[in-house]
């Protein structure tokens, strides 16, 4: 798979036991190869569940700081990938409870005040603008679930909320989105999104 | 196309071709430089403080026990707190008095615990805090010296 298209990857490398040494001892070069290694992976991350670029770059500076001032105590119990990755993701749930709107605990309320399916059908075969016409919370679960391969379960715990929570949240968010595309135009069509080499 | 796979292809999709700004790296390091000198300001600001306070306590209560004698562990202690504020040069490294001074401070301390631990009379405790001080005093002058030595 693409590594561009698989934000996993990125966290899903290794660090160098040295360069984790050099870090845990606050060496600034170390913690830059850090974030050369993890950077990209993480602002993708922040910006598939959050959606707008500002905020994923200041989740992204949120975490970085986080993680140098937490280093220490990291004992190698999990990869560090993904000890970063639930750092991150953690990061991106606060930061969604911190906004105002986005504290539906009821998954029918969250899709309650949605603009109807077929407003601006045409910017809807544009996958970023699909996404962004989720709701936030939604959208933060979808990913999670999708993408990143959390089960129900952890999404559970991680919102604080039962899994039928994140299974109807799931649906209703899978449903919306068919909804979406079928009012535009076939997926087929959509023109593929630029790579990088 | 199931509804899983057509979630799995749009978010796969979304975002792809954006990348993090250039700057963004140099942002987060000036952001951990910035909360770094607050940490160190406001660490600065806690010794003073307790050193002023120590300070104080030695000046307005110099007797532990009213008799005129100085207290030499209030004196230790408050000489340990402006040794730890002061900061530390790499000529302190190099300078074998210091390095004396802070080898017999080790044995000293050694020797005061273990009075401590049998329960040894004031009147063999008080001279060791007193040398105490007395050695504290010493590696104080070191650092002072070599910290005007640096700024020359």
């Amino acid at each position: 798979m693409n590594a561009a298209h698989d934000p996993g990857a990125g966290f899903a490398q290794d660090v160098d036991a040295m360069t984790l040494a050099r870090a845990q001892r606050g060496d600034m070069q170390a913690f830059a190869a850090i974030y050369e290694r993890f950077g990209r992976a993480c602002f993708m991350l922040a910006l598939r569940m959050l959606g707008q670029r500002q905020h994923a770059e200041d989740l992204v500076q949120e975490v970085f700081l986080k993680m140098m001032d937490t280093l220490r105590s990291y004992r190698g119990d999990a990869p560090f990938g993904a000890w970063l990755k639930r750092m991150a993701v953690n990061a991106c749930i606060d930061h969604l409870r911190r906004q105002r709107g986005n504290l539906e605990d009821d998954a029918e309320a969250a899709f309650a005040h949605l603009p109807g399916d077929h407003a601006e059908a045409a910017s809807a075969v544009d996958a970023a603008a699909l996404l962004a016409r989720l709701p936030p919370r939604a959208r933060a679960v979808l990913v999670l679930h999708e993408l990143e391969g959390y089960t129900h379960a952890e999404l559970a715990a991680l919102f604080g909320q039962s899994e039928s929570y994140s299974k109807s949240i799931v649906a209703r968010a899978l449903g919306r989105l068919r909804t979406l595309v079928s009012t535009a135009s076939p997926l087929q069509q959509v023109p593929p999104c630029p790579q990088k080499n | 196309m199931s509804a899983e796979e057509l979630s799995t292809t749009l978010l796969a999709d979304a975002f792809v071709s954006d990348e993090p700004p250039a700057d963004l790296w140099s942002r987060i390091a000036a952001a951990r430089a910035r909360r770094l000198r607050a940490r160190r300001r406001w660490r600065v600001a806690a010794a003073g403080a307790a050193l002023s306070i120590v300070a104080a306590a030695v000046v307005l209560f110099p007797t532990a026990n009213g008799s005129g004698e100085t207290d030499w562990q209030a004196r230790a202690q408050a000489l340990e707190i402006e040794l730890h504020s002061a900061p530390r040069t790499a000529a302190e490294f190099y300078d074998p008095a210091a390095a004396e001074t802070a080898s017999e401070l080790a044995l000293l301390d050694g020797a005061l615990q273990a009075a401590y631990d049998r329960g040894a009379p004031e009147s063999e405790i008080v001279p060791l805090w007193k040398k105490r001080s007395e050695l504290l005093t010493v590696l104080l002058d070191v650092r002072r010296r070599d910290a005007a030595v640096t700024r020359i």
